[in-house]
């Protein structure tokens, strides 16, 4: 289950599980609603993530170009996640942090 | 345009990470899905493949699809391609499998459905997308043959991108896929201009090479079975396989049999008269490159074209010549179903003949000999500069595999070093992934015991460094 929690402006999106195509549909309409007014920073907490499907990679793109590269970080891969990102070469656009 | 480029090529990078984590148990239902969706489909791509193309024989292009997709499948659905695919404790030696990511596939006119199928299937058998580029006159029946497949492999949990299609790419853009940072490699299967293009492009290559397929029927041969086999390769698609037949050598003893076995199965022999007419519609006689508009077409029609009289069911037009070179057109590659034919006095006239033909343009490609003299026959194969070199079976179904020898059946034959290529096998799925190696401390006990300082010494040779190095304590 997926948990989102506001700051400020920050909203931290701790994601747990298997994000494949069907899943990312969802978490993505959970990212739009949690998109209120004011938000100005995301993160995406994937502690609890050992897998991630190429959909999911497009959301990520999608939202660097909406908020900005400086806005947008990812935290807590696991090894296995974190090679995902290499070889869709995004850790170029995208900070991708342990 | 740019950014159609960068488009196809950020789907396949974004398909080649989600791949990366797929199991073996996963890819594997991916492949049986693409294979079984192609077999079903094998009939209405031929029939497309043949009407776009106008090349070959619906019938045998159906063929084509069954090895490239049931024979193909056979080969490859068994072998570990994730994850650990070998162990060996006693060197210490683990070896694992790696996708090497976003593979571009060109498409030659000359086999489009099936070399699409076999590609897809070998590559997603790595967990590697794909992404097809058609001959420009081959784009429809290549672009249904990749949404057939995509369809089947999404439904077996594929990862979306994982199967692209190109259906109009100008050279430019064509070129800017070639070098793009984010492709791993090109499966380059066409013409020589093609081919080179993609090697100079940066991008790892695995190409083909052009071939000009001898084949020596030795006198200890069964006569009547080899012209049989010779017949049933050559007419194959019209002569459209790269590994077909181009020229028969015999020794004159057995001459007029063999002659008389090509005219029962209606081959039709020219006069000298009749090869210069056929020279001059086969062969362009600046590039000495063969016609396109004759490739994969039926004996009579070409004869026609050329002025040549032959009877309506001629099967194959064979030209008796007497040398090898470009003053002799028809000892050139022609995909259609042509053939030369040389009469020599023994079998080193005729082991000479067939090394000329090798050299004349099909270096590292195939060569073919039927004989039941083994000796004769390695001799043959130590002096063919050929990948493939098939013995007592018809060419083009032998060098692809998997029907008459147990060589990997595959549309993409690697013609090594002389062909300008870095293999010599028939290309699979084995060749698309990468191997790392674990190797775990498995000390040389020779090596960790010699004094090193003794390299140092240089009035040490050789031989005295050998003697201490191999000492037995």
């Amino acid at each position: 289950m997926n948990k989102y929690v506001r700051n400020g402006g920050l909203l931290t999106c701790i994601l747990s599980g298997k994000i494949d195509t069907l899943n990312s549909s969802v978490l993505e309409n959970e990212i739009n609603e949690n998109m209120k007014e004011g938000i100005t920073s995301i993160v995406f907490d994937l502690q609890e993530v050992d897998y991630i499907s190429s959909t999911f990679l497009r959301i990520v793109i999608k939202i660097v170009k909406a908020v900005g590269k400086e806005n947008f970080a990812i935290t807590n891969v696991q090894p296995s996640v974190l090679m995902v990102f290499k070889i869709a070469n995004l850790t170029e656009i995208v900070t991708v942090g342990q | 345009m740019e950014n159609y480029i960068e488009g196809v090529m950020q789907d396949a990078t974004m398909a080649a990470a989600e791949f990366s984590q797929f199991t073996q148990e996963q890819t594997d239902e991916i492949v049986k899905s693409v294979f079984e969706a192609a077999f079903n489909n094998r009939v209405m791509l031929a029939k497309m493949a043949h009407h776009e193309t106008n090349m070959g024989i619906w019938e045998h292009k159906v063929l084509k699809n069954v090895i490239a997709s049931q024979l193909v499948y056979e080969d490859i659905k068994n072998l570990k391609t994730v994850g650990i695919i070998n162990e060996d404790v006693e060197s210490g030696i683990v070896e694992i499998a790696q996708p090497m990511g976003p593979i571009l596939a060109i498409i030659p006119v000359t086999n489009p459905t099936s070399t699409v199928v076999f590609k897809i299937l070998i590559s997603l058998k790595a967990r590697n997308p794909i992404i097809i580029c058609p001959s420009k006159k081959a784009i429809n029946c290549c672009s249904e043959t990749a949404r057939i497949c995509y369809e089947a492999a999404l439904k077996a949990g594929a990862p979306e991108g994982c199967i692209q299609w190109l259906t109009s790419v100008t050279r430019e853009q064509t070129q800017e896929l070639m070098s793009h940072k984010s492709l791993s490699l090109i499966l380059a299967t066409g013409g020589s201009g093609l081919v080179k293009s993609a090697y100079s492009s940066g991008t790892p290559t695995i190409g083909v090479g052009a071939g000009n397929v001898p084949v020596f029927i030795e006198k200890s041969a069964d006569i009547p079975f080899s012209v049989e086999q010779i017949f049933m390769s050559k007419t194959f698609d019209n002569g459209t396989i790269c590994a077909s037949e181009q020229a028969i050598v015999v020794e004159k003893e057995i001459a007029e049999k063999v002659v008389e076995e090509f005219i029962k199965r209606k081959a039709y022999f020219l006069n000298d008269k009749e090869i210069v007419l056929l020279n001059n519609i086969a062969i362009d006689t600046k590039t000495h490159l063969m016609n396109p508009e004759i490739v994969g077409r039926p004996a009579f029609e070409i004869a026609q074209k050329a002025g040549i009289k032959a009877p309506q069911d001629v099967t194959i037009l064979i030209a008796p010549i007497k040398a090898v070179g470009n003053e002799y057109p028809l000892s050139s590659e022609v995909l259609a179903p042509i053939l030369a034919f040389y009469i020599v006095d023994n079998f080193e006239k005729a082991m000479n003949m067939c090394i000329d033909l090798n050299y004349h343009g099909g270096i590292g490609h195939s060569a073919s000999i039927f004989s039941n003299n083994d000796e004769k026959i390695k001799y043959f194969a130590i002096h063919m500069n050929a990948g493939r070199i098939c013995v007592n079976t018809p060419s083009s179904q032998g060098a692809v595999g998997g029907m008459f020898n147990k060589l990997s059946p595959s549309l993409t034959l690697g013609c090594g070093t002389g062909g300008k290529n870095i293999t010599t096998d028939n290309i699979s799925a084995k060749h698309l992934i990468n191997i790392q190696k674990i190797s775990r401390r498995r000390p040389n006990e020779r090596f960790v015991r010699f004094d090193a300082a003794l390299y140092l010494d240089e009035n040490l040779k050789a031989n005295e460094i050998n003697e201490l190095y191999n000492k037995n304590f």
